[in-house]
């Protein structure tokens, strides 16, 4: 054969390879229910008929696409269906165990077969599977068949053995079964209901760091944000690369660990060093030669620097001297291990410019405790120079690195990033007729609503005066604003003590998406400030999106509510005008088709449509605006009743754009609202 | 010399992917496949293939059985036919010496080699 031909041959093999390794997945999930199923004492006949015939032909096949290993495993599974329904508890013990084992093999990449001289690659891999550390789970909840095999070993790279649900009960079996730590959701797996029941069946244990990927704009990322949603990534990354974005993410949101770097000629003292903070969040980084401290310096950007007196080459003082020298390093704190501390040596430690000393031989707890003093102040003195004294947030400098970072992060992951711009309404006035504590404390406040409300890859920080900035990563405009908004009522049922009355206080807030309003941070807060003041300037005490401006004209609105309750109705438009969107009530079917159809008629981007109105019906009044083409400007949301199947069918059929069940909850409804004015 | 053709019968998609790459492009035959007893059948009758791979354990009509059908069918009676098998062990050999076949090939097989365990087991020179 040519070496084309064997080339081409090999490309062949290894396109036949995924696709096989998707069947075989699939048929060690059959083996594994069936293994359950017989711990659990269910096993029918028919059952273990099938589980012996997945085990056979993924005995033959997974062999043959260089898996040896699981191959014998599927085997030894075989022999167990085979041997009927009674099973003693150790074999069933092992047969789990040849299952995970199993499972680890199969997400093991292939390795390229020339590597070894045995063409089955039998040699190369055999038993490294169960020898293999695994760091944990991997759930990708996706009914893609392409992606799973690519991501499972992309996973197994990392150390993760992955698993696949194609479907939402699958998902909750496995995550039950091997409770994983990162869990990749597919969007339509619906994020309320769907990852409550993923993450709560975790139970006591850690709930998973859980992903929606992404391929479309339609996710609700608000409500998946809610529900306890980690990110969220772009379903057209390549496997790998969403895999790093992810993995990233979860490694952020871990307590970075404090560096030190210690120096002493003696390897032994710092083992000793290292033994010391082992297990805790200190990271030791040991230098034995003294001239090598620059060096080390580049390269680990320690915290605190820990040095021994006397060290050939230079000695400890001499370095601290030289560390005091160089600007980069002049504020770095130095701690100085010293044999013997008489009066002169003390003087000479501090001298040299050393925060402080511990002596040789030292107690393993003092050295600790005066390490981790030090490194206390340091994230003290770093909080001081980062956070806002009055409302712990983050200040502006650091507001603008972190918004950086995110900027970098979302055009890497393909992520949208929006900023909302919150100001609290009639500050100044508060502040010049109630004094500063007043406005002070409702500052406070408010930072502690949205310091509360938005964690993880989200910034919340201080712009200056009244103005705070949350940064969403992952939230386009109309999300921001949802998101915000939900704090709006919050914040409002906070209660101020004022001339011992009791008063609530509103903000207004405008949210920039990153791209469309700007492309880099000032730019965002320059358009949102802009809309902040219109905000404020119509009233105040609304959440909306950049370039909002009030309506004027009288026969045009945003949204129409056709509701003779008014209760509801006053509701709804409360929800819609602080989000910016305007909005008027009709209460009679009759009137509403005047208003819609007549001269001087109203026009309305979408209309909520209740059933039951007087005058004319909601029904009746939908298909009336269908044949007088008004639905061909304007979306009905229908109100129907929650068991009127019917109501939606005619409803739908009418030309409805959508319809929502009473009674319904308000943010739903608003996120139903903005998907028909989107479109 | 025209080029030997080769049917594939196999359930398992990737499994006859495979063996059809391996034929084809390492051996260097024509190589027609089908999915199960019956349609390895059929197919076997209507395309008069040099020689059958196929698969032991299949639903509906497993390996044997098809084997023992096409023994009976004077239109294939001729053609030799070679077992793919998971199972090596000494009851099935036994069982699978009962019957005229070409040979048995173990599974997992490697895709590498395939055609030559072929040939070898047919006496085709290359």
């Amino acid at each position: 054969m040519t070496q084309e031909a064997a080339d081409r041959a090999q490309n062949a093999l290894e396109a036949i390879a995924e696709r096989a390794l998707q069947t075989n997945l699939a048929r060690v999930t059959e083996l594994e229910d069936a293994v359950m199923a017989t711990l659990e004492g269910r096993l029918d006949a028919e059952q273990r008929q099938s589980a012996k015939r997945a085990a056979h032909q993924l005995a033959g096949s997974a062999g043959t696409f260089g898996y040896p290993r699981s191959s014998e495993l599927s085997e030894r599974l075989e022999r167990f269906f085979e041997r009927g329904a009674l099973v003693d508890p150790a074999e069933l013990l092992a047969a789990t165990s040849w299952l995970e084992a199993l499972q680890v093999d199969l997400s093991r990449p292939l390795a390229s077969r020339e590597a070894s001289d045995d063409p089955t690659g039998r040699s190369a891999n055999d038993s490294t599977a169960e020898n293999q550390q695994v760091a944990g789970h991997l759930l990708l909840a996706h009914p893609d068949r392409q992606l799973a095999p690519k991501l499972i070993h992309a996973a197994r790279a990392r150390g993760l053995v992955g698993h696949w649900a194609p479907d939402l009960e699958r998902a909750i079996t496995l995550q039950q079964r091997h409770r994983p730590n990162i869990v990749l959701l597919d969007p339509e797996l619906p994020p309320g209901e769907g990852l409550e029941l993923l993450t709560g069946l975790t139970g006591e244990g850690e709930r998973p760091d859980t992903f929606i990927l992404t391929t479309d704009e339609d996710v609700d990322r608000v409500a998946a944000i809610r529900a306890g949603v980690t990110g969220f990534l772009s379903a057209t990354l390549p496997p790998d690369r969403l895999l790093t974005a992810a993995l990233d993410t979860v490694a952020r949101r871990q307590p970075q660990p404090a560096r030190v770097l210690a120096v002493d000629d003696d390897p032994l003292l710092l083992e000793a060093i290292q033994e010391l903070f082992a297990g805790t969040l200190t990271e030791i980084t040991a230098v034995t030669d003294p001239l090598q401290v620059w060096e080390a310096l580049r390269q680990t950007d320690p915290d605190l620097l820990l040095l021994d007196v006397d060290m050939p080459g230079a000695t400890g003082l001499e370095l601290c001297r030289m560390v005091r020298a160089d600007p980069t390093w002049a504020a770095l704190p130095v701690l100085i291990l010293t044999g013997s501390i008489g009066p002169t040596q003390v003087r000479s430690v501090f001298e040299a410019g050393a925060d402080d000393y511990v002596a040789k031989p030292f107690v393993g707890p003092e050295l600790v405790s005066r390490v981790n003093n030090r490194l206390e102040r340091v994230r003290l003195l770093r909080g001081l120079a980062e956070n806002d004294q009055l409302t712990g947030l983050v200040n502006r400098h650091r507001l603008e690195v972190q918004f950086a970072r995110l900027q970098a992060l979302a055009a890497g992951e393909q992520q949208p990033l929006s900023i909302g711009l919150l100001d609290v309404d009639g500050l100044k006035r508060l502040n010049r007729e109630h004094g500063h504590t007043f406005g002070d404390s409702v500052l406070q406040s408010l930072s502690d609503v949205l310091a509360n409300a938005f964690s993880g890859d989200d910034v919340v920080g201080r712009w200056a005066g009244q103005e705070l900035v949350v940064a969403m990563y992952g939230m386009h405009r109309d999300d921001g604003v949802a998101r915000v908004a939900a704090l709006r009522n919050e914040f409002q049922r906070r209660r101020f003590e004022l001339n011992g009355q009791q008063v609530s206080v509103t903000f207004s807030a405008a949210v920039a998406e990153l791209g469309p309003d700007g492309k880099d941070l000032h730019q965002l807060f320059r358009a949102a400030t802009g809309t902040v003041a219109v905000a404020k300037r119509a009233g105040g005490d609304r959440v909306v999106a950049t370039g909002w401006r009030p309506s004027g004209d009288e026969t045009v609105t945003d949204v129409l509510v056709i509701e003779d309750d008014d209760a509801l109705a006053g509701l709804l438009q409360h929800a819609l005008e602080s989000r910016g969107l305007s909005s008027r009530q009709l209460r009679d079917g009759a009137e509403a088709l005047r208003r819609l159809t007549g001269p001087d008629r109203l026009s309305a981007r979408v209309i909520v449509l209740d059933v039951d109105l007087p005058g004319i019906n909601g029904l009746d009044l939908l298909s009336l605006l269908s044949q007088k083409a008004v639905l061909a400007h304007t979306r009905v949301i229908m109100l129907t009743a929650r068991a009127g199947e019917a109501e939606v069918l005619s409803a739908l059929q009418s030309g409805a754009f959508d319809h929502v069940a009473k009674p319904f909850s308000v943010p739903v409804l608003m996120q139903r609202i903005r998907r028909a004015l989107d479109g | 010399m025209t080029s030997r053709r080769v049917l594939v019968v196999d359930d398992d998609d990737s499994i006859r992917e495979v063996a059809q790459m391996a034929l084809e492009l390492v051996g260097g035959w024509q190589v027609t496949t089908a999915a199960c007893g019956a349609e390895g059948w059929a197919k076997a009758r209507e395309h008069q293939p040099d020689a059958i791979l196929m698969d032991v354990m299949m639903p509906g009509m497993d390996g044997p059985t098809t084997f023992s059908h096409m023994q009976d069918d004077p239109e294939t009676r001729e053609i030799p036919v070679i077992l793919l098998t998971a199972k090596v062990q000494a009851g099935d050999r036994r069982e699978f010496a009962d019957l005229e076949l070409a040979g048995v090939i173990a599974k997992p097989f490697d895709p590498m080699t395939l055609s030559n365990e072929v040939a070898e087991l047919l006496g085709w020179q290359g």
